[in-house]
């Protein structure tokens, strides 16, 4: 058996590296990152920098509109004081990249750490440690972390917090966990209310239930208090940003996509054909329809904790594309309980679908070519950007763990029950 | 209901303890003043003559501003001066106490001064010589567009009283949440 689980995973090393082969061959031969990276090549890092310019301005949340709780900005500040010279009197994100570009490699080693991390909470107990060690080089060389790296995004350091959140066993620590991931990505509530709605077990989980918003809050109040700024319009800003689907551009949705909802984003892209305006309401029907006949189970049902967080990340990763494709990380943590619970079709869909990069090999569709200054090679160069295999099977792949996980739900506590 | 109750005691010694932190907050940020200016960069312009020329403008950013400008500590807080490259607009803020408004609006047009000063060196060494035969004549080339202030009345900015007042309940709030959150972790 652990021969066969470490020649499978052998495989799917050897295929993701493939994949990050492919990307060093194709960046050596064209001087720029090939899909499914952004689009705008001069964009590399943006995510970390333009957040680094406006942790020393004033008006992060009026001006600038953030919808990054306090503590990403407090992060910043705490990295470059201890890994960069002042930067807040340079220019903004791009003029501090090009003066201190050099400060990014601290930031590139702690999102290996974070990864590492992540892997060894959610692993020690299963694995041995050399497995742990494979697991850890397939998510290293896989899309969504490397896509997550290019951006910048500090989406990376709530994998390790989630990690954490998951196989925690005590209602304090669970709930100091979910107060940090809510304060990094406040998408994170849903997390806790799922948990609301499981109502059936609220006696077990009245610590949990009780902690969790008051860390939170303490949390996001002190943190805000430091920042000095006009934080209390973060919660505005956010339901702005969630109603505005005009805020992301069609081909940076459509590269690295997570939810099946990105099919309402090709009309804007795909010009050879009319694509009816149906088809991405339908798609969001459809998530929204199973979503909510799994979130009636549980509010019906008493719902392990585990099967609890596993429906959440499937539901954060599937409802919108706001969270982006790099939300797709998240599944990290989940890989460990499916793999606790043995469910091994789960996993199969999982790992090879979002975490091993081949299918990105594989061009669909080629759009609008552009000239560009390209960041990371400091080359202009003609960029030809396409649509990969691995942004339709990304997606698709979701969308059936989230049917299958509600079939799960249905055989487990319905089925079971009866 | 329970978890949220706190006693007389407890109450008493969140008030006094979120009042010293909010007047200490209050009186912190209470008298400080910014002033923002912002200007467009000046420009060298050649427009379209002689059929020899088309319309061309040239910024006239200087490079190196900081170092350039020398801008020293004063008794008045933080100078901060960044050039936009995209939108070829500089922004000069300079954040002080009360008291010291006319200080900081003479720093603040002795800056720009001294950016108009730089930008035309620039011109002068880089364009301004720049001549072209045209019609039995000598003619320049380039025309100076000089630095432009963006916004000529902009007043004195002092911190909104809404954000003031909020310095008193922050604390309040935050001492609350600690109080039940630790009694409910240590108490159980």
């Amino acid at each position: 058996m652990n021969n066969r689980r470490t020649l499978i995973l052998s495989v799917i090393l050897f295929l993701t590296a493939i994949n990050f082969f492919y990307i060093l061959w194709f960046y050596e031969s064209y001087r720029y990152l090939p899909p499914p990276f952004i689009f705008d090549k001069e964009n590399t890092f943006m995510d970390f920098y333009n957040t680094l310019y406006w942790s020393g301005q004033d008006g992060i949340y009026s001006a600038w509109q953030s919808v990054y709780p306090p503590v990403n900005f407090q992060f910043l500040k705490i990295y470059q004081l201890l890994f960069m010279e002042e930067s807040h009197g340079i220019g903004d994100g791009f003029d501090i990249r090009q003066k201190l570009g050099v400060n990014i490699y601290p930031l590139i080693a702690i999102y290996i750490a974070s990864l590492f991390i992540a892997v060894r909470i959610g692993f020690k107990k299963l694995l041995s440690i050399k497995i742990q060690l494979i697991v850890f080089l397939i998510c290293l060389f896989s899309p969504p972390f490397l896509f997550a790296v290019e951006r910048g995004n500090l989406i990376i350091l709530a994998i390790p917090v989630l990690s954490w959140y998951m196989f925690s066993k005590s209602q304090v620590s669970r709930s100091l966990a979910l107060a940090l991931l809510v304060n990094l990505k406040p998408y994170f509530v849903i997390l806790f209310i799922i948990k609301f709605l499981n109502v059936k077990s609220h006696k077990e989980n009245e610590d949990f239930l009780f902690l969790a918003p008051v860390l939170s809050m303490i949390i996001f109040f002190v943190t805000g208090l430091m920042l000095n700024q006009e934080f209390y319009l973060m919660p505005i800003n956010l339901l702005g940003f969630a109603t505005n689907s005009t805020l992301l551009s069609p081909s940076d949705v459509l590269s690295f996509p997570s939810s099946i909802a990105a099919v309402s984003y090709l009309r804007g892209l795909i010009t050879e054909y009319k694509i009816p305006p149906f088809i991405g309401y339908l798609a969001k029907l459809i998530i929204y329809v199973y979503i909510i006949k799994s979130i009636i189970l549980i509010y019906k049902n008493k719902v392990d904790f585990n099967d609890l967080s596993i429906f959440s990340i499937i539901l954060i990763t599937n409802y919108s594309v706001s969270t982006g494709g790099y939300g797709i990380l998240y599944y990290i943590p989940v890989i460990g309980l499916l793999y606790q619970q043995k469910n091994y079709s789960l996993l199969t869909i999982i790992i090879s679908s979002m975490y091993i990069g081949i299918w990105d090999l594989i061009p669909i569709y080629h759009y609008s070519v552009a000239d560009m200054n390209v960041y990371l090679s400091g080359d202009f160069v003609r960029v030809e950007p396409y649509i990969t295999l691995g942004s339709i099977i990304r997606p698709l792949a979701n969308f059936v763990v989230l049917v299958l996980f509600f079939r799960i739900l249905k055989e487990r506590y319905l089925y079971e029950k009866t | 209901m329970k978890k949220l109750k706190i006693s007389l005691k407890e109450l008493i010694l969140l008030i006094i303890l979120s009042a010293s932190i909010g007047s200490f907050l209050f009186l912190n940020y209470s008298n400080k003043i910014k002033l923002e200016i912002k200007a467009m960069q000046g420009y060298a312009i050649a427009e379209n003559f002689c059929e020899n020329y088309t319309y061309q403008k040239i910024g006239l950013s200087y490079d190196g501003i900081d170092e350039a400008l020398n801008l020293s500590s004063k008794s008045y807080g933080v100078i901060k001066v960044l050039f936009k490259k995209n939108l070829g607009i500089y922004e000069i803020s300079i954040n002080g106490v009360d008291g010291e408004e006319q200080q900081i609006v003479e720093e603040a047009n002795r800056i720009l001064e001294k950016i108009s000063e730089l930008e035309l060196t620039n011109f002068n060494r880089f364009y301004k010589s720049i001549r072209i035969h045209c019609k039995s004549n000598d003619f320049a080339v380039f025309k100076l567009s000089p630095i432009e202030k963006i916004n000529n009345y902009q007043p004195i900015k002092k911190i909104k009283l809404i954000n003031l007042l909020l310095l008193f309940i922050y604390p309040l709030i935050i001492l609350y949440l600690f109080i039940i959150s630790y009694k409910f972790i240590f108490k159980k």
